[in-house]
């Protein structure tokens, strides 16, 4: 035997697998070859450090999960075993097939709806300046001639909250300083007008 | 809450009493349930799974306090990861819950519940690789000193064979990380859980020819790694 053969059929060897002629030859190289035995000497010592290492214990609210995990399972078979539970899930699976089964149908018939004339009149002219920010505040002509006269703006925020709920709405009052800033988003939404501006 | 198998009691809303909910075990002819629990430890686990089968409550419960620990630490040793281990070890064994009806009486329980424990192991394993934000060593290296249990001097040694021997346990340790995954899930289950080559094949799913020639490569590779840390 030499050593390629001798590591081929270590894992046999080692774990009692092969013939007893085999394990005479196996023994026999281990007292001869210093290396096979070195080798066979570290996978044994390196296998039982193996299985020396600390074993993780179960966290203590291992148990109480665990039950609470399968006490669902029980409580999920009970209620599936009702049989108005299935009778409804059926009758659903059924309404669902019939609408698979008829929508190619329906998208062939056409429909056509004539529908009456209706008549609007023009919006009256905004008397609102459009919005210095995308979604508010507003700035009035009347809440821009008072930011130049008092070197700033107080703006208002009106938000509705829990709209549909019938409660009432939030304004918020934000003081905006003139300065540049200011004066530049005037300015990129045309609302600028430096008549009256009395820093100027 | 005295039982593990679902015989939980849940608390109702609106002033009512804490009532005893029902379960399909609580709905199941509950046979033998005067039996002492202590008589279930003597039974193996086939007999233990025919009892459960049968009505008797409690023998899930054995069932589990026989592998919780085992099948921790063989998918710790497996993924590496401390905390998902344990998700993992529930969820094995909800799947037991759930397909005990179905087990083949004439296989083995503890191969059919480490199959189960092996796949959701090497299921991890896999999602981890495509997300590679996990790594196992990251995971895994402050699990000992965090969990190690608090220990009084041990006189015995000395500073420098403790060193040693902490350090030569990392080694192996990361030597076991450094195999592959199909390598490294045979190493543990003959090293550490002492199984047979029949039992790995049917737990891996694999011939028994490939078994041999993975556990002899992860010998192989595991000895090359460990080998300058042993001289």
């Amino acid at each position: 035997m030499d050593c390629e053969d001798f590591l081929k059929g270590y894992s046999d060897w080692l774990d009692g697998l092969e013939t007893s002629q085999d394990h005479r030859r196996f023994e026999l190289h281990l007292q001869r070859c210093r290396a096979c035995a070195r080798y066979d000497r570290v996978v044994k010592q390196g296998t039982h450090l193996f299985r020396e290492l600390p074993r993780p214990d179960a966290s203590p609210d291992f148990i109480p999960r665990l039950r609470h995990r399968l006490y669902h399972i029980d409580d999920h078979a009970v209620l599936g075993a009702r049989p108005g539970g299935s009778a409804a899930l059926v009758a659903v699976a059924a309404v669902g097939l019939l609408a698979i089964v008829w929508l190619p149908f329906a998208s062939r018939i056409p429909v056509e709806v004539e529908l009456a004339p209706v008549s609007v009149s023009a919006p009256a002219p905004a008397t609102e300046v459009p919005s210095l920010f995308s979604n508010g505040p507003f700035v009035t002509p009347v809440v821009y001639q008072r930011a130049v006269l008092y070197q700033g703006a107080v703006l208002y925020q009106k938000a509705v909250l829990y709209q549909g709920a019938g409660l009432p709405s939030v304004e918020t009052a934000i003081w905006l300083p003139r300065d540049e800033r200011f004066d530049a988003m005037l300015l990129q939404r045309g609302l600028s007008s430096r008549e009256g501006d009395s820093r100027r | 809450m005295s039982d593990i198998d679902g015989s939980a009691r849940r608390p109702a809303g609106d002033g009512e009493r804490i009532v005893r909910m029902p379960n399909s075990l609580a709905v199941q002819q509950v046979k033998g349930e005067q039996q002492p629990r202590r008589a279930l430890k003597e039974l193996s686990d086939a007999e233990l799974v025919a009892r459960y089968l049968e009505g008797q409550r409690f023998a899930f419960e054995e069932l589990v306090g026989r592998y919780q620990d085992r099948l921790l630490n063989f998918i710790y040793r497996t993924i590496g990861d401390r905390d998902r281990s344990e998700d993992l070890v529930q969820e094995t064994f909800v799947r037991v819950y759930r397909h005990l009806h179905r087990f083949d009486p004439t296989k083995k329980f503890s191969t059919w519940i480490y199959t189960i424990a092996s796949n959701l192991a090497k299921n991890e394993l896999r999602n981890r690789s495509r997300n590679p934000m996990v790594l196992f060593q990251a995971i895994k290296k402050n699990w000992d000193a965090d969990h190690r249990p608090l220990q009084w001097e041990d006189r015995s040694y000395a500073p420098d064979d403790l060193f040693r021997k902490r350090h030569l346990r990392a080694q192996v340790e990361k030597a076991v990380e450094e195999l592959p995954e199909h390598h490294r899930v045979v190493f543990v289950l003959r090293e550490m859980e002492g199984k047979t080559y029949e039992e790995i094949s049917e737990i891996t799913g694999v011939t028994l020819g490939t078994v041999k020639s993975r556990l002899n490569r992860a010998r192989n590779k595991f000895a090359g790694i460990i080998a300058p840390m042993l001289e």
